[in-house]
């Protein structure tokens, strides 16, 4: 082999070794030790996403919802990327995370004027809340407000997990909510927005939380093999851990037709 | 193309060689119209000294490079460089949708195991390929069903494993298929190898910014330091034996400048500007005119034809674009069509004077 070759051969598997081992210490940090947070979720919770009929993977993602701005929009929602406003998610909740007051306050006269241009996101961390005060709370406005059967019925088919606060000091949140079996701290992005409310105002919304995707490795699928089958799985509970990158893996996949 | 190069020790590349072999065809038709017109007599000895000079350089370029002699050759391997294109893409996406196909069935172990694995016999199985293969048409679809193994093999560890999507994954992709590029003389891979290059500085200018880096395409001004950083790249990093390569770098920093400057010259709010839209409009206009002129100018002051080329398409595309603005809703479409083929008429007759007075 002359040593052109023999250069190309090394420097080509050093790139493929080292990639790969970066990528497993990152996820061996992510799993050693006790888990940030553990998260006992079900079917309301978690959702199979619509799998192409070439993919026979299967994942759940994360089905969470904030307590919205306005009252009326509580029924509405179903899916993990509501973007609907969080109350909490106010203008000087958006300065404490970063965003500048004359960028915020310039957003309302863009919109009066009609140049209303695209937001910057900006990536915080998201405390989100299992079957918490949160929630009961928004069921109480829902009950509270007045609804058919459906809407109830649909509603007790929603998610628990609720969005409740974000910040950029993960140790501080974690502070404020130490229940690690009740609230995990994921990343997400936030970005403002303007709302219509008695009169033009900037709030922020939660416009996505990236990794919100977890994988059902196949020993844990029992007897259904593909996003198909599960499909048909109308009940189920999943134990997920969340570790100190912040990264999911599943714990335990317990599938009921109950 | 034509070349400079006259001993076959300055000859690096197959380009180079392929090149001056032209030049052999073009003079041996040249030089059988002179004598045969009187215009040069030469003796039999000279001319079989020049044949055979000739035949011994064709000889050996075609055993180190594996050019085409003859034209009936050179129109076989365009059809060859189009099969192997195709089929390259072909194969990554058959890699690609086979691994989605089968591989939910697989336990976990199992399915690291696999994409490791195809990374590595990929690899090794382009080296060897490579060794083999004179035409570099089947080294093509290796590397690229290669490259395309490597990112799968990362992807779907981030899917498996539910890892944070992260813009430092693009620096390895840059690093592998610019090593397939550059050892193995492919252009495609080292398109590949500047997308992702280009990905990366964009989403860290993002970031930079203050933004999630996955949101960099919403700010297209993320794009330019990009963009410089492969215009230049050829001038500051000169290279002998790819000299294919250089139109490459320019071509896609000239796009990733000037593609961004379109957009912006037309949606005033995804700029970082914090001035009134349509003045964001007008200045990358503006902008976008210049440009394109002075790439037009430096394309001819250096003879590049590709930058040439470049500029005068987005010039064309920002002058249409300003008619349409200004004469779409007021003109008959007979009437603004004719204009814009008038308009083209023009184009054609500055670019002829440009080229007589070049050739001058």
């Amino acid at each position: 082999m002359t040593k052109s070759r023999r250069t190309f051969l090394l420097t080509g598997l050093a790139v493929i070794a080292i990639t790969n081992l970066i990528a497993f210490v990152g996820i061996a940090y992510n799993r050693i030790g006790e888990p940030d947070s553990t998260l006992n979720l079900s079917e309301r919770e978690l959702r199979i996403p619509y799998s192409w009929r070439e993919n026979n993977s299967v994942s759940m993602e994360l089905k969470w919802r904030v307590p919205p701005n306005k009252i009326s929009t509580l029924t509405d929602r179903e899916y993990a990327w509501d973007f609907s406003v969080p109350k909490w998610l106010t203008k000087q909740k958006l300065m404490s995370l970063g965003f500048d007051e004359p960028m915020l306050n310039s957003m309302v006269g863009e919109l009066m004027n009609g140049s209303y241009g695209i937001a910057q996101s900006k990536q915080v961390f998201i405390v989100l809340e299992l079957n918490g005060p949160a929630y009961r709370e928004m069921q109480e406005q829902i009950f509270k407000q007045g609804v058919n059967q459906d809407q109830a019925k649909r509603e007790e088919e929603r998610s628990r997990l609720i969005a409740i606060d974000a910040g950029l000091d993960f140790d501080a949140l974690r502070a404020n909510y130490p229940d690690r079996k009740q609230y995990a701290i994921l990343r997400g992005n936030v970005k403002p927005t303007t709302v219509y409310s008695k009169q033009q105002d900037v709030m922020g919304m939660i416009s996505s939380i990236p990794v919100s995707q977890v994988n059902i490795p196949v020993d844990m699928r029992g007897s259904y093999i593909s996003s198909e089958s599960l499909g048909d799985l109308h009940k189920f509970q999943a134990s997920i851990a969340f570790g100190k990158r912040l990264e999911p893996w599943l714990l335990a996949f317990t599938p009921s037709n109950n | 193309m034509t070349t400079n190069k006259t001993t076959f020790s300055e000859i690096y590349s197959k380009s180079d060689a392929q090149a001056r072999a032209d030049d052999i065809r073009i003079f041996k038709l040249e030089l059988d119209r002179l004598l045969a017109e009187g215009a040069l007599e030469l003796s039999t000895a000279q001319i079989d000294a020049i044949s055979s000079h000739h035949s011994s350089l064709l000889s050996r370029y075609s055993t180190v490079f594996d050019i085409d002699t003859n034209s009936k050759s050179k129109q076989l391997s365009l059809g060859m460089k189009v099969a192997s294109f195709l089929g390259a893409l072909a194969l990554a996406a058959s890699v690609f949708f086979m691994f989605f196909q089968f591989w939910g069935m697989f336990t976990t172990a199992t399915q690291v195991t696999i994409l490791v694995l195809g990374s590595i016999i990929s690899f090794t199985a382009t080296l060897l390929i490579q060794a083999k293969d004179g035409t570099g048409y089947f080294t093509k679809l290796s590397a690229m069903v290669a490259f395309t193994c490597f990112v799968l093999n990362i992807v779907m560890l981030g899917q498996i494993f539910n890892i944070t999507p992260s813009d430092k994954a693009l620096i390895p992709f840059a690093a592998y298929a610019f090593l397939l590029a550059y050892f193995c003389d492919l252009r495609l891979l080292l398109a590949a190898g500047i997308i992702c290059v280009i990905a990366f500085v964009s989403a860290r200018t993002g970031t930079w910014g203050g933004m999630y880096w996955l949101d960099f395409g919403e700010r297209p001004e993320n794009f330019f330091p990009a963009a410089l950083l492969l215009f230049f790249a050829p001038t500051l990093f000169h290279d002998k034996q790819h000299p294919d390569f250089a139109p490459i770098y320019r071509v896609f920093g000239l796009l990733t400048l000037l593609l961004p400057v379109l957009v912006l010259s037309n949606w005033g709010a995804g700029s970082y500007l914090h001035f009134n839209h349509e003045t964001i409009e007008s200045i990358y206009q503006v902008i976008g005119f210049l440009v394109s002129a002075a790439v037009v100018w430096l394309g001819v002051k250096r003879g590049q034809s590709d930058v040439i080329n470049t500029g005068v398409t987005f010039f064309v595309i920002f002058l249409y674009t300003k008619f349409f603005d200004w004469w779409w809703d007021l003109m008959p479409k007979y009437l603004f069509f004719l204009v814009i083929g008038l308009f083209a008429i023009l184009i054609l007759f500055v670019l002829r004077r440009l080229r007589v007075t070049e050739s001058a």
